[in-house]
């Protein structure tokens, strides 16, 4: 039975997951779970995944959500290239701590966009303040600030911790990155424009991964148009 | 080269790195990083981990930082028993689901224990928002309700998702739930009064591992004091 993956192009965790398997010909059916009408909190979906949370998949009635174990699941059992999951026990232990990394610190990009631009423009949900905005901007600054200071290494490799090849972190983090781009013009100038070493790892990676990377954000631009939209008209 | 571990025993990821390696005669040092004196912050560990975070390993010159990381990392590379982090791969998936899960939802008890108790307690600090004290507590209560419902199974087996033995992930969740312990006991008895699968699962737990548990846990009385005495105070 093919893969079915649940999930929806606006989350950045579920593209992540589509990349892996576009990029090894992983067999999925992709079952659209619609954030933007709240198709997630239905019914439905939460007998599938109680927490509401996509991404899910169902292998052959085997069900996993949160799509870091899932990116693990997918890279040991459908035999991917090495570099995606390394099964040298050291090099497999930095992806794993990279991983648990991004949680905490990193996948602070999407509580800041949600909170600012996706909540607004998606679900009605009013505008914060800047006070209400501060901790979780305060955290995304200082992953941003983490990743770029130490968890790229150019000297050693374009990728994460100076690896040649990417790996499923570089796929998650990267996808959280794309986020930044619902923000305006000079917060992304802010969170990138002195950062070259991260600008360099992306597109090292969207070279790498090149048509895959089209297609996971095929509908981003009309996306960034609707938030753009509705910032404009306060 | 015995492995060496930094960490402190009042934070709840490196008691349970302690109690991985006590249960399973794995020999380490414990080189003290004290969270009260605020020793994590200093220069000599930040050169160990520049991101100021607990526990950190160095094996025999592997520097590895994140207690998920670090527990999946000495399970395998020890060769402990397989319940602790089985090699069947979907059975290691649903572990990686349950740690995963974790960062971004148990680990927010000690996130709103933190800012509500131990800033002022431990280091005089000023009182974090209310705002941001609150979002904490929602995911606090929200992740151990999920854990009642939906993680603990004890018609199938008296650990996480009904396993029949221990894993990583149980130690790790259930030293997050020990910090609770550092609340009011009014808000203790509210945020697990009613909740009897899961004080039943944390007593097995306690059971199965005495006397490691205790060990781990011998320096925990003095922080509850600490923090007894500066509410007290106040």
């Amino acid at each position: 039975m093919t893969l079915k993956v649940y999930g929806d192009y606006v989350s950045q965790p579920t593209t992540a997951v589509l990349l892996l398997c576009l990029a090894n010909k992983i067999d999925f059916e992709l079952v659209p779970v619609n954030l933007r009408t709240g198709e997630h909190l239905g019914p439905e979906f939460k007998a599938i995944n109680p927490t509401g949370q996509v991404p899910v998949i169902d292998d052959d009635g085997f069900i996993l959500s949160e799509s870091t174990a899932i990116l693990r699941y997918l890279a040991v059992t459908r035999n991917v290239p090495d570099h995606w999951y390394p099964k040298d026990v050291k090099a497999r232990a930095r992806i794993d701590y990279l991983l648990d990394w991004y949680h905490t610190n990193l996948r602070q990009i999407a509580v800041y966009v949600i909170q600012k631009e996706l909540g607004p423009t998606f679900w009605k949900i009013p505008r914060p303040d800047e006070a209400q905005l501060k901790p979780a901007q305060g955290k995304m600054t200082a992953s941003v600030e983490i990743l770029e200071e130490f968890l790229l290494k150019p000297e050693e490799g374009p990728f994460l911790l100076g690896a040649p090849q990417p790996s499923i972190a570089d796929l998650i983090c990267s996808c959280e990155y794309t986020l930044t781009r619902y923000l305006p013009q000079e917060e992304q100038e802010e969170l990138l424009g002195r950062r070259p070493k991260t600008k360099k790892w992306l597109k090292a990676l969207e070279k790498t991964l090149g048509r895959h990377y089209s297609e996971i954000n095929k509908t981003l631009p009309e996306l960034l148009k609707l938030v753009a939209d509705a910032r404009s008209s306060g | 080269m015995t492995l060496k571990l930094y960490g402190d025993l009042l934070s709840q990821p490196a008691r349970a790195v302690v109690i991985l390696c006590l249960a399973n005669d794995i020999s380490y040092e414990l080189i003290l990083v004290s969270l009260v004196k605020r020793e994590h912050k200093l220069p000599e560990f930040k050169a160990i981990n520049p991101r100021e975070q607990l526990p950190v390993i160095d094996d025999g010159g592997f520097i590895l930082p994140e207690s998920a990381a670090i527990l999946k990392y000495l399970a395998v590379s020890h060769h402990v028993p397989d319940h602790w982090y089985p090699m069947d791969l979907k059975s290691r998936a649903r572990v990686d689901y349950l740690l995963d899960w974790y960062q971004t939802n148990i680990r927010q008890t000690q996130a709103y224990i933190l800012k509500k108790e131990l800033y002022s307690a431990l280091w005089k600090l000023p009182r974090p928002q209310e705002a941001e004290i609150e979002s904490a507590e929602g995911t606090m209560i929200a992740s151990m309700e999920f854990v009642e419902d939906y993680l603990l199974k004890p018609e199938k087996g008296p650990f996480l998702l009904g396993a029949s033995e221990l894993s990583i992930a149980d130690v790790l969740f259930a030293c997050e739930y020990t910090q609770t312990q550092l609340l009011p006991s009014a808000e203790q008895e509210k945020l697990l009064g009613k909740k009897p699968k899961t004080k039943k699962w944390l007593q097995t737990l306690e059971q199965s591992l005495a006397p490691y548990y205790a060990q781990a846990h011998k320096t925990f009385p003095e922080l509850i004091t600490k923090v007894e005495t500066a509410r007290n105070g106040n």
